[in-house]
């Protein structure tokens, strides 16, 4: 009885709602990136506050089934009005172009919003080939190498902030921690293609050239896999990371391995209580022939097949624009995919958050600015064409083929002519298919 | 003497036994207890001196955590009558007749199983949706209902049954459907308590229907919610772990409450 | 009685309906899917008849992984049918007290989602942090590559699946004891029945259609793994621990190709329904009454 009284209420409640309320509802997929999840809470009450005629529905999914589901709204004929996403090119053809909203929204000419906006190249290149906008570049993590403030004190180790700092002198450093019995590992390092891609531009190395070839077994590649093995076979990094599956970070959390090989997403995780009970600070990442530190935007992108297109470009417009993104990047840490913000640089509000993404940053810019092909091959490889579309589809053959040097099953060479043939082929599948 | 040897070995076994099984559950329900970063201590800490309930109280707080439990409980509760219902009539079909494409009907439902569910979930969802079960309790609630693994317990149980009570019934006149309802399900305490218990695990547990059938965070389930915690890079495990623990509860509740059907003595009475 | 051939229908009209409606139909159009090339951005799929099923053999990938599926199965269908009688036997024994209780603790594996049993796993077999290890530390023995040797990830995973599935099972059987008249035994006792003669003459034979219950679906299930080595150990060292759902699973999500993954679902399916087919075929079940 006191059920069925509790179904009725709710029910009732759900009916007044529907019926007493001029609102229109913008369905917002979302997934989280560290504790991210009270912010865009908070920005989105305040976004309803501003303007009471919508509101949002948060759509929390994990991240793990994101993609499932996301794409079974889609095909299902019912997409969310608004989504997070790491990436546009498998939304291209049903992203919705809000160029016709910007001006009316921003006061400036789409050309202009374009290029102060676009942090990353991505924005820019999708408007180049189709003149469209599809989608805002958000934020952007960076990789980051964290450390243990307690281990390199007992191993006698200065942390350096500023560069030139070699893989060699890395290694030295390494090798002093372990042999010092401050820990028992040296680092632990997030088993992904992206984070392990950092060594190959490192050491010079890309995974496309020009003329869309896969070119990851070249001399540079197959030295980032030699070095990348020597520091297993030297026990420095845990097999179990990369062999098993054991996440990275619980060997920095333990205080098993002293640096950590992560991002900027782990910052205010960090910075939480109780996640580590030592002191941590971040470092530059170590460079070979090349300064590279690898970012990646995530964007916010609008369907086409929404009922209010205007809304949801300026939600959109609104959630990117630069005190908006400043109030977020603020509570992350987080780096603001944003042009204009990423020259003016943000303060953080904190001293300690300040030195940590100084030193990420100034890293960041170095890496940038220097030093021949890089980024553009990082372009190339992850983020925009053909190419980016095989990595991003075929990346588990590359930590596949990574874990098999690491075990001994194949040489580093072997290991990346591997990915190299596999890479090749499907590229070739793809441009057979698309003709 | 003798029978007292065999007795101690029975119980030494059975606390091995349950020494294996349990102690990896009660690892678990220890650590989430324990702040982040004993998680994964080195050396494991069987017994650490900050155990806080602090992780129950923020995980309790980061969601709306009443509404999922509810319903959890609403879809729980309905689809599980529903399972009992129709997996005891068709399991009764197909255990105590023979009909023609009874065995293809039994297959099919049976290797239906085997189809991943994440491959057919888009024309699922077409399917909801042009039912108008979306965003709604019907959806989560009769879709799962039928469960071919409950139609098979059924049907296993009922093909033990003697034939000959049935065979009396009818000479005696009953109808097909008053020997269902007077003479098997009496009989089905065991099977309907066993079925009740999964069902309740199931429909509790069940992640993938939630995830296809629910876009609104107010209809969100237990395991939806406890699915939030997962992000990109990281999971939240202090927010995971205690509810994960505490959505075992029901069930545990549930498995105590039915498993003292599973004592028959209907059984011995019937038969003579 | 013209109407009694009617009867079974009726009675399975409800449950087959929802059936029908909600999963065969949508796994007919996930079959037309299979006859599709699907784009790797959400556009328009190109109809390619077969030749995502012949796509499948052109390597060995899918095949490796199904074998290694079967293998598997192999292992751990005996391990749980072990483990779950067992536990069953000794959960129905007068001599063992506070069984109702007990019950309960063996249960609980199996309602575990797998991202905590992964986890859990990985506490227990780390090679560095993990509690068996270090166990073995405090003994002076050597530490062991639990889910780093291919071998050794391969028989954990079948241990893990049994410790995960064995309480399930335990409660069908438990279900399937408590229902053999009691009268046997006592008739038997009378006869002079050793406990091992009651056990093989009397419980075997009666538990029979619930061993069958319980060997096939035991079969699904280790045949359907995926999520405890997809979390544990990401399907390796190598490809050691890759079952043929995760392929359906990668192929689907990661390499965003539908058509494909639809192609080898049913290849499963078939395979399943042939593997069934048999099993009930080899234990001539079936006692219909007319």
């Amino acid at each position: 009885m006191k059920r069925v009284f509790v179904i009725l209420s709710v029910l009732l409640v759900a009916v007044m709602f529907v019926a007493f309320s001029q609102q229109i509802t913008l369905t917002f997929a979302y997934f989280t990136d560290g504790p991210d999840l009270p912010v865009i809470q908070s920005l989105i009450a305040q976004y309803e506050q501003l303007h009471p005629d919508v509101k949002i529905n948060l759509l929390n999914i994990p991240y793990s089934d994101y993609a499932q589901k996301l794409s079974t709204m889609i095909q299902g004929g019912t997409p969310p009005d608004i989504a997070r996403a790491g990436d546009i090119i498998p939304y291209q053809d049903v992203a919705l172009n809000i160029a016709p909203y910007i001006t009316s929204f921003t006061g400036e000419s789409v050309e202009e919003w374009v290029k102060n906006h676009s942090g990353f190249t991505s924005m820019e290149y999708w408007y180049d080939t189709r003149h469209e906008v599809l989608g805002i570049p958000w934020d952007a993590g960076a990789h980051a190498l964290f450390y243990n403030k307690d281990e390199f004190a007992k191993a006698d180790i200065t942390a350096p902030s500023t560069t030139p700092w070699t893989w060699a002198q890395w290694e030295s450093a390494m090798e002093k921690i372990v042999n010092s019995g401050a820990a028992k590992y040296a680092l632990t390092y997030e088993k992904t293609s992206y984070r392990w891609s950092n060594l190959l531009y490192q050491a010079g190395g890309q995974i496309w050239n020009e003329n869309g070839q896969c070119v990851i077994n070249n001399p540079e590649g197959v030295r980032a896999l030699s070095f990348f093995v020597s520091l297993f076979r030297k026990n420095l990094i845990p097999e179990s990371v990369w062999v098993g599956n054991t996440p990275a970070f619980s060997y920095f959390q333990n205080g098993l391995a002293s640096m950590f090989y992560s991002g900027t997403w782990m910052i205010p995780e960090l910075m939480q209580k109780g996640t580590v009970n030592f002191k941590w600070g971040v470092m530059p990442l170590p460079m070979d022939k090349v300064n590279a530190v690898m970012t990646g935007p995530k964007v916010i992108l609008g369907f086409k097949s929404t009922k209010y297109p205007k809304q949801v470009a300026e939600f959109m417009l609104w959630l990117t624009s630069k005190p908006i993104l400043t109030q977020w990047c603020q509570k992350l840490g987080a780096i603001p995919a944003n042009h204009q913000l990423l020259q003016e640089g943000i303060d953080y509000g904190n001293p300690e958050l300040n030195s940590v993404m100084q030193i990420i940053l100034t890293d960041l810019n170095k890496g940038t600015q220097v030093q021949g092909n890089w980024p553009a091959n990082f372009e190339r490889d992850w983020i925009v064409g053909n190419t980016a579309v095989i990595t991003q589809t075929y990346y588990p053959r590359l930590v596949q083929d990574i874990v098999n040097a690491i075990s001994g099953t194949m040489t580093p060479q072997q290991a990346l002519n591997d990915v190299a043939s596999y890479f090749n082929q499907q590229m070739a599948n793809l441009k057979t298919s698309s003709k | 003497m003798k029978k007292s040897v065999k007795s101690i070995f029975l119980n030494v076994l059975t606390y091995i036994l349950l020494f294996l099984f349990f102690f990896p559950i009660f690892w678990l329900v220890l650590s989430s207890f324990r702040p982040s970063y004993d998680l994964y201590a080195y050396p494991p800490k069987l017994l650490s001196t900050d155990l806080t309930f602090e992780n129950y109280i923020n995980a309790w707080t980061s969601g709306d955590f009443p509404l999922y439990f509810m319903n959890s409980a609403i879809v729980t509760v309905s689809s599980t009558i529903l399972t009992v219902a129709i997996s005891m009539m068709a399991g009764f079909a197909l255990a105590k007749y023979k009909f023609f494409g009874g065995n293809v009907l039994f297959w099919t439902m049976l290797a239906t199983l085997m189809l991943p569910l994440q491959v057919i979930m888009i024309p699922i969802f077409i399917v909801l949706k042009n039912f108008h079960m979306l965003n709604s309790y019907l959806g989560l609630i009769i879709p799962p209902a039928a469960t071919p693994t409950g139609i098979f317990l059924v049907r296993q149980y009922l093909v033990s049954l003697p034939n000959e009570l049935i065979e009396f019934a009818r000479i005696d006149g009953a109808s097909e459907w008053r020997i269902f309802w007077s003479i098997i399900l009496p009989l089905s305490t065991p099977v309907i308590a066993t079925l009740t218990i999964f069902s309740v695990m199931w429909r509790w547990n069940d992640f993938l229907w939630p995830l296809i059938v629910i876009s609104n965070e107010k209809l969100y389930t237990v395991q939806l919610a406890l699915g939030m915690f997962s992000g990109q890079h990281t999971i939240n495990w202090s927010g995971l772990l205690p509810m994960t623990v505490l959505s075992m509860i029901p069930i545990v509740v549930v498995f105590i409450a039915f498993q003292r059907l599973f004592i028959k003595g209907i059984y011995a009475g019937s038969v003579k | 009685m013209k109407l009694r051939k009617f009867i079974p229908y009726i009675f399975l009209a409800p449950a087959f309906s929802i059936f029908l409606i909600f999963i065969i139909y949508p796994g007919v159009l996930g079959f037309i899917v299979s006859m599709y090339r699907t784009p790797y951005s959400f556009g328009q799929s190109v109809f390619v008849g077969f030749n995502n099923y012949l796509s499948i053999f052109e390597t060995t990938s899918f095949l490796d992984a199904l074998l290694r599926t079967f293998l598997f199965s192999l292992l751990v269908v005996p391990t749980i049918y072990c483990f779950s009688l067992g536990l069953a036997l000794l959960m129905t024994s007068p001599s063992v007290k506070a069984k109702s209780v007990l019950r309960v603790f063996f249960f609980l594996p199996s309602v575990l989602s797998g991202v905590i049993t992964a986890l859990i796993w990985d506490w227990m077999l780390n090679y560095d942090f993990g509690f068996l290890n270090n166990l073995f530390t405090v003994l002076g023995l050597r530490n062991l590559p639990f889910l780093l040797n291919p071998t050794y990830a391969f028989l954990s995973l079948v241990l893990i699946m049994s410790w995960a599935a064995s309480g399930f099972f335990m409660v069908i059987f438990i279900a399937g004891i408590q229902s053999i008249p009691q009268e046997l035994y006592e008739a038997a006792e009378i006869d002079g029945a050793s406990t091992f003669e009651k056990f093989t003459f009397i419980t075997l034979p009666m538990l029979k259609p619930t061993s069958i219950l319980v060997i096939i679906l035991s079969t699904i299930q280790s045949m359907q793994l995926f999520d405890i080595p997809f979390v544990l150990t990401g399907g390796g060292p190598g490809e050691s621990t890759t079952f043929a759902v995760e392929k359906v699973y990668n192929t689907a999500f990661i390499n965003l190709n539908m058509g494909l993954a639809s192609a080898m679902s049913f290849i499963l399916f078939l395979v399943f329904l042939t593997i069934g087919i048999l099993q009930f075929k080899v234990s001539r079940e079936g006692q219909f009454l007319a």
